[in-house]
């Protein structure tokens, strides 16, 4: 079989999407226009990453590239199943497909006063002041191609606005999701802003239709955190074997503000995250946990940043993955603290177990730190399960196989185990032992 | 019940068991001393069927069946259970959950349907009462953070559960304080029947005044090299290893 490939290439096709875009996309926000052509700019001299780019170089998106991926200009509407055993019953449904906010399918009742939650297009349109206030407006675009990318590109998306002192009892759920059978790359964009001391619960689920064509799905998150804001971020991503996520969620956290995230990557072609923490306020607490399970033809990179500028704040972080059959984990996770970020305390670990012989795992804890009274500290570690552990539960009777999948059920519990959402903790540890035991 | 014979075993090139032999009928308690290095331990292992060791010659037939053809975990299906000198630890497996799988996983081999979760837990009530072992115990993860003695009274309490025709006991007694000696030694007392058999593993005398064993050996060298009754315990207790390694050295 002989590949194609399309005459126009796919930056090409992008590039030019967003010259036909740029007036017709609120032209009368000159910031909003400005920035998107900063990001435009951007895009065209970064272009899409190669092997040789230092921050992607393990990864190949050679096969998206190929794919004549076209970018909708509405959403696919049409029903079709959808992998939802993950969906949690007890929640606020909000649905992003193919990056635009999906009105009739949300289930959000009984919201305090003053609190937002509408399409971020809308948001624009209306030029809501809290979303103008932030949007695009701490993260640096000009760096990484796909968020310059999702910048210059974005449609649509979500934006949640929660106003000081609020208390949100009930989870969001936002579901971004793909489907339809024509290649296509998405840009879902969401921007959630707490305002003091306001708190929320929210889960992130990227899903796609069962048999998806060729899809990337290019998503950026911002989240703003005002002084002493707490919010609980938990990410589940179980997207078809043909489809790619690259997700960078940014986060950026006022004096006292706390922010605690896990991130369970499940399935996918290729799967790349990128979470950076910015901690611009004293007192601040970051949390980030995740778990990867890359199988055969699964490559899962975990890029995570904590960035401390000032002092007393705290950051921990346990990135476990398992990798079997072929498959590929990456961890790169950089800890900053710089000069002024005295009294820091700056916790990370990385583990990787290898189900076979064929799988691989590149790890890369990197600790930057610039102040000189803090705390910190770092390891990382790769090897298979522990042969004395499965001697001893092979010894009173249990099978090889279930007492591997007893061991690595306990493996991922320690990270599962942080998700203060009961039923959506519950839901993961079934999917995850279910994997588990059709590994071979 | 259980039959060695000729048994030669090494670990990494190092001949260790070298023509080891013994016979045990069910309801009876052998016990086999022998200073470090005898290759007490790795009698143990290649009992319970450890990858590491290699047999190189000799067999073992247990009920009929020859083991070394078993997996570990066949073994135990078939009713033997060691209780490990260094037990290890599990995080994140919970000794109820550790224990329910190891008992239907054996009771499938059998043919036998799941254990009915009530009668399981009444099993571990009973259990747990042998042992003296403390109810907030076996919430806990296998062995995770447990004092020596723990780990060790955890072992007796797996072999009461499991309920094997054969139990292995690799160093019971190291590392015990003089009350969690007793209540381990009275559990295994208490588990003994006519239809079992125990095997002893210990450098020291002190276990066997508390279980009583029909024989003792003397393991030196990889083979048995004196039995007789519980007295030669005594005899050891005694006078140490030396006299045998003399007595050896001049046959």
């Amino acid at each position: 079989m002989t590949a194609i490939t399309p005459s126009v290439t796919l930056k090409d096709k992008l590039i030019a999407d967003f010259e036909l875009q740029k007036t017709a996309f609120f032209p009368d926000n000159p910031v909003l226009s400005g920035f998107r052509n900063n990001a435009a700019e951007a895009f065209k001299n970064l272009g899409f990453p190669t092997k040789k780019s230092e921050e992607y170089k393990y990864i190949s998106f050679d096969a998206f590239l190929k794919a004549d991926l076209s970018q909708p200009l509405s959403p696919n509407t049409t029903e079709m199943s959808v992998a939802d055993d993950l969906l949690v019953d007890d929640a606020h449904n909000l649905f992003l497909v193919d990056g635009f906010f999906d009105s009739k399918q949300n289930t959000v009742i009984e919201l305090p006063q003053g609190v937002i939650v509408c399409s971020l297009a809308e948001a624009i349109a209306t030029k809501n002041v809290h979303a103008l206030m932030h949007l695009g407006m701490h993260s640096k675009t000009d760096k990484d191609p796909f968020l310059a990318l999702n910048t210059a590109l974005f449609q649509d998306g979500l934006f949640i606005y929660l106003p000081a002192n609020v208390q949100l009892e009930k989870t969001f759920q936002i579901v971004q999701i793909s489907r339809g059978n024509e290649p296509k790359i998405v840009q879902p964009r969401i921007l959630i802003v707490a305002e003091n001391n306001a708190r929320a619960n929210f889960i992130h689920l990227q899903l796609s239709s069962v048999n998806n064509e060729t899809t990337l799905s290019n998503g950026f998150t911002e989240i703003v955190l005002a002084e002493k804001a707490e919010i609980n971020w938990y990410s589940v991503q179980e997207v078809g074997e043909k489809m790619g996520v690259v997700q960078t969620t940014e986060a950026y956290l006022q004096k006292g503000a706390k922010f605690e995230t896990v991130t369970v990557t499940l399935a996918g072609k290729l799967i790349r995250n990128n979470l950076n923490i910015v901690l611009k306020g004293t007192n601040c607490e970051a949390h980030l946990h995740g778990f990867y399970f890359p199988k055969a033809g699964e490559v899962f990179d975990n890029h995570t940043l904590v960035d401390h500028s000032m002092p007393h704040c705290e950051s921990n972080e346990l990135y476990k993955g398992a990798v079997a059959g072929n498959g590929t984990a990456i961890f790169n996770g950089k800890v900053f603290v710089r000069q002024d970020a005295q009294k820091t305390n700056a916790y990370q670990s990385n583990k990787n177990i290898l189900l076979s012989e064929d799988a691989t795992v590149n790890t890369k804890p990197q600790l930057e730190i610039y102040a000189d009274d803090v705390k910190c500290s770092h390891g990382s570690s790769t090897g298979f399960l522990d042969s004395e552990q499965l001697f001893y539960l092979r010894s009173r009777g249990i099978s090889e196989n279930i007492a591997k999948a007893l061991l690595l059920d306990a493996y991922a519990a320690e990270v599962i185990n942080k998700i203060k959402h009961e039923s959506l903790r519950a839901k993961l540890s079934e999917i995850i032992s279910g994997m588990i035991q059709q590994i071979k | 019940m259980l039959s060695i014979r000729n048994l030669h075993a090494r670990v990494e090139e190092k001949e260790i068991l070298n023509g080891f032999n013994l016979e045990v009928k069910p309801g009876e308690v052998h016990a086999i001393m022998g200073p470090n290095g005898s290759g007490k331990s790795t009698l143990a292992s290649v009992l319970a069927g450890r990858e590491d060791y290699q047999v190189t010659a000799g067999e073992i037939i247990f009920e009929g069946k020859n083991l070394l053809e078993l997996a570990p975990e066949d073994r135990a299906r078939e009713g033997i259970f060691l209780a490990f000198q260094y037990p290890v630890e599990i995080p994140g497996v919970s000794i109820t959950n550790f224990l329910k799988t190891a008992i239907n996983e054996q009771r499938s081999y059998r043919g036998l349907e799941p254990m009915e979760p009530k009668e399981f837990l009444q099993l571990m009530r009973d259990k747990k009462a042998v042992v003296e072992m403390d109810t907030n115990l076996t919430n806990r993860s296998v062995n995770e953070g447990f004092s020596g003695g723990e780990k060790k009274r955890n072992e007796i309490f797996q072999m009461a559960m499991l309920q094997p025709k054969l139990a292995v006991l690799d160093e019971t007694d190291s590392g015990l304080d003089i009350d969690a000696l007793r209540v381990v030694a009275n559990g295994v007392t208490r588990l003994k029947s006519s239809e079992n058999a125990t095997i002893i593993i210990t450098h020291y005398q002190r276990l066997l005044d508390y279980i009583v064993p029909d024989f003792v050996h003397v393991l030196f060298d990889g083979r048995i090299v004196k039995s007789g009754g519980k007295e030669l315990a005594l005899e050891l207790e005694e006078k140490g290893y030396d006299w045998i390694k003399k007595e050896v050295a001049l046959s």
